[in-house]
């Protein structure tokens, strides 16, 4: 049944109703009792110096009252709703679902899983016609907007903590027309609220270490030792023992213990020379731990298995001295007249040359001459304009090309479909082109003398990322939590667990949503990605840093009562106000 | 048959014998009896000396002054007469009132009064009044008039309203001997009392009030809403009792009953109230007595 407006016509009737039938009451009282006396002589006397409340007054009053309170109950009972009272109308809930909701508290529930709870009470304490609209801060609702109770109740139980972002109110919920707004956080990420917004703390103080910073890199100036960088922040109140775990793919494990002081970080550094190539786990153990998302971070060792690398060229130290600097290249110089195929190469760099037939094995070509299986070349172009280039693809990942200064090239003309060209000039001259289907290559269509490029200091990234890619060799990223965008349009994505992850396609790939930390595989033809997803933030570490006092029953409670103060209360408790009232006028024989 | 109300116990009569009636001035009584009168005659005390007129008693003769001073000289008495005692019983409705009713009381206080004063050899009238005088009994002198006297209370019932101007006014209007004129009454009078009071005293006869007051009336009923009828007019007034109104009321009862006594004392006349729960024997015998009705 749909709460009536306290004005609306059957309000009104009811009302009436009431005080129509107290009147008749008060008419159809019985008669007072007669009491013969001796004399009214003494009683006149008396009478004419008390009666100072004329009779007429004291039985108006005591019908008023009498009204009032039937007026009182009578409107009390039909449960009418006031328009622009709290808890009656329009109300907007924002439940906080940012990272740090997920932390447990005492009872081993989490943050969110209070604030979910607390939002469910409040639906339920609503009016029954009540219109509420329903909002999380990390917009997992894209548009918010006025529903019933119910159905906002079935929104409430879709909602999960969510990543990738950060949090906010939603403008709608700020916007929107409402009695009541009521924003459920623990008031870690979200730290200030707009006016007119009451906030509902669901925050507790947990003790939380976590893991703030994780890297694995090579030892400079020695390119096939391997350190990991693990920093650990302590968000408790008390010095912390941690267990700290570095697992790699094979049997590879090495555990430190540490004591980490409340409120600071530590950092290690441990060699991981000895662990394959592949995934790398830290982890810590803590007790107390009420944030387990900064318990696990993941990296990626590269592989260990050497490339041997043909480079043919009459000479180019630039070229030679940046491949043998390659970790893991096996590099062998040879003329272009030399040249012939041999059966152990896994790579081949041809400098301004070109075989006349296409190597078995993936090819590198730096301004390559005109042969048959390469595209055909065009005019010479002097000066041209790095216009425009693929920074998504995987060869020219943690690349930028702003600088790129060429003298002069000979651009190829793409034709093929499976030509893809990563750099461009303006009118789309390809200046370096990549084959990705069947045996890959890639090729310069300048000389790196008559170019800047061999002096960038992404130029060593750059042969490491062709040989990667020319090797299939599986594409490593970083990512945090929540969602991570991907260059490849089609691809399947198998998450930690093995499990594939859903995908969404987006202008220039597609994008998955993690939710734990981990190792992600993309699965695209010919092609494949890691993904290690790890939660590396400080701000979320530090689960304490609350902009709200901490929660407790009583203020909850206490914020329920404020919710459910139904106008029928109101009357109810105003009916029992004007009762204690006649009560005492009746006594004191103010009322009749 | 007197009504049980009005027989008195023989010990009681017997205590009542030894009482009687008393005024401070000297009575105008026309026969011999026990109260000093204005009168010079043949009684016992001495009050003065005048010369021998032929005629005069020569009983009452000095002979001692004769010898001395060979004068006749004849001795004057204060001659003892009876006294007229006018017992008022107010016979109004309001009266008949509150358990035993006003009206029984003041009966039974006029028949002891009677009783004391017809023993004595006073002359003794009894006037039942309301808003005038509704019957009246003669004086009467003598110990064996005591039957008529009850007969006649036992006679009269309460009716009619009070008007004690009236009553005064139709009684007094008759010459009468100076004397006691008791009045057993509640005085609700609406006219008021004062008028009616000076009535009487424009007569100079020696008044004693007795205010005959029931418990009902110093405590009313305390209830809910009440319509209070008057017995006498029949008017009614809605009220609501409450305790204030009840606190008002005792103090102008009691504000009223002071105004009667105040009005008495300040005339040198008696006064005595008498709730009617109150013993009857103490007071004939001890209050009446401390405010000198009775000796």
């Amino acid at each position: 049944m749909n709460a009536l407006a306290l004005l609306s016509p059957a309000v009104i009737g009811v009302v009436l109703g009431a005080v129509l039938l107290v009147f008749l009451l008060y008419l159809l009282r019985p008669p007072a009792r007669r009491l013969l006396i001796p004399s009214g002589l003494i009683w006149d006397r008396v009478l004419r110096a008390s009666r100072r409340n004329d009779d007429r007054l004291r039985w108006l009053l005591s019908f008023l009252l009498a009204a009032l309170i039937a007026a009182c109950i009578a409107a009390a009972i039909v449960g009418p709703s006031v328009p622009g009272a709290v808890g009656t109308n329009r109300v907007v809930i924002v439940l906080d679902n940012s990272p740090t909701m997920a932390t447990r508290t005492a009872d081993g529930s989490t943050r969110f899983d209070r604030a979910r709870h607390l939002a469910a009470e409040l639906l339920d304490a609503a009016a029954p016609g009540a219109q509420v609209l329903l909002a999380d801060s990390m917009r997992q609702i894209a548009i918010p907007a006025f529903e019933t109770r119910d159905a906002a109740l079935v929104t409430l139980n879709r909602l999960e903590v969510a990543f990738g972002q950060f949090p906010v109110i939603p403008a709608p919920a700020i916007a929107a027309v409402a009695d009541a707004r009521y924003v459920i956080t623990d008031g870690v990420q979200l730290r200030s609220l707009p006016s007119g917004m009451t906030a509902m703390s669901v925050f507790e103080a947990v003790e939380n270490v976590g893991i703030t910073a994780f890297d694995v890199r090579a030892v400079p100036g020695a390119p096939h030792r391997y350190q990991a960088f693990v920093e650990i922040s302590n968000a408790g109140f008390a010095p912390k023992a941690v267990a700290l775990t570095l697992a790699g793919i094979g049997a590879q494990r090495i555990e430190r213990i540490l004591t980490v002081p409340a409120g600071s970080a530590s950092r290690e550094l441990v060699d991981i020379s000895a662990f394959d190539g592949g995934p790398v786990r830290a982890s810590l153990l803590a007790t107390g731990d009420g944030f387990s998302l900064d318990d696990a971070a993941y990296g990626f060792l590269p592989m260990r298995r050497s490339v041997r690398v043909v480079l043919v060229t009459l000479s180019n130290p630039f070229l030679q001295k940046s491949l043998a600097a390659q970790p893991r290249v096996r590099l062998t110089v040879t003329p272009p007249h030399r040249y012939t195929e041999q059966g152990d190469a896994d790579l081949y760099v041809f400098d301004r040359y070109a075989p006349r037939a296409a190597p078995s094995v993936p090819a590198l070509l730096v301004r390559p001459g005109r042969v048959a299986w390469l595209p055909d070349l065009g005019a010479e172009i002097v000066h041209p304009q790095v216009a425009s280039w693929d920074g998504s693809h995987p060869l020219l990942e943690n690349m930028s090309l702003r600088d790129l200064y060429i003298e002069k090239a000979v651009p190829a003309r793409a034709q093929a479909d499976s030509l893809h060209t990563l750099v461009a000039s303006r009118g789309g001259t390809p200046l370096v082109l990549a084959e990705q289907s069947g045996r890959r290559w890639v090729s310069l269509a300048f000389a790196l003398e008559d170019s800047n490029f061999a002096l960038h200091a992404g130029f060593p990234v750059f042969l490491n990322n062709a040989i990667n890619w020319m090797l299939s060799e599986p594409a490593v990223r970083n990512a945090g939590l929540g969602e991570v965008d991907l260059p490849q349009s089609t691809a399947r994505v198998i998450g930690a667990d093995g499990v594939e992850v859903g995908t969404v396609r987006i202008a220039g790939g597609l994008r998955f949503h993690a939710t734990q930390p981990g190792i992600y595989t993309a699965v695209a033809p010919g092609e494949r990605t890691r993904v290690a997803v790890s939660l590396l933030d400080p701000q979320l570490t530090a689960v304490n840093r609350s902009a709200l006092p901490e929660a407790s029953a009583a203020l909850e409670r206490q914020a329920m009562r404020g919710w459910s103060f139904d106008p029928w209360t109101f009357l109810l408790l105003a009916a029992l106000l004007l009762l204690a009232i006649e009560w005492l006028t009746y006594n004191r024989r103010l009322t009749v | 048959m007197i009504q049980q109300s009005l027989v008195f116990s023989e010990e009681f009569l017997r205590q009542l014998e030894h009482l009687a009636l008393a005024t401070s001035r000297p009575v105008a009584g026309h026969l011999r009896g026990q109260h000093r009168s204005r009168r010079t005659g043949s009684g016992m005390v001495f009050t003065d000396y005048r010369p021998y007129s032929p005629g005069d008693d020569t009983r009452n003769l000095d002979w001692g002054s004769y010898l001395r001073l060979d004068r006749l000289i004849l001795r004057l008495f204060e001659e003892e007469a009876d006294l007229p005692v006018y017992i008022f019983v107010d016979s109004s409705r309001s009266m008949d009132f509150g358990q035993p009713s006003k009206f029984d009381f003041a009966r039974r206080v006029a028949a002891a009064l009677a009783y004391i004063g017809l023993i004595n050899h006073d002359r003794v009238s009894m006037i039942a009044f309301a808003d005038g005088v509704i019957e009246e009994m003669p004086a009467r002198r003598g110990k064996n008039q005591v039957w008529r006297t009850l007969h006649f209370l036992d006679r009269v019932r309460p009716s009619g309203r009070t008007s004690l101007q009236s009553a005064f006014r139709n009684f007094f209007g008759a010459r009468r001997t100076r004397g006691l004129v008791v009045l057993a009454s509640d005085f609700l009078d609406r006219a008021g009392f004062e008028s009616s009071f000076q009535v009487i005293r424009q007569f100079r006869h020696d008044v004693f009030a007795v205010h005959v007051i029931s418990p009902e009336e110093l405590d009313p009923p305390f209830g809910d809403e009440l319509v209070l009828v008057d017995s006498e007019d029949g008017t009614a007034r809605e009220v609501r009792v409450s305790d204030d109104l009840i606190t008002s009321y005792r103090h102008a009862f009691s504000q009223y009953c002071g105004e009667i006594e105040g009005f008495c004392r300040s005339h040198g006349w008696g006064y005595v109230r008498a709730p009617t729960d109150a013993p009857f024997e103490q007071l004939m015998l001890r209050a009446l007595r401390e405010h000198g009705l009775l000796r």
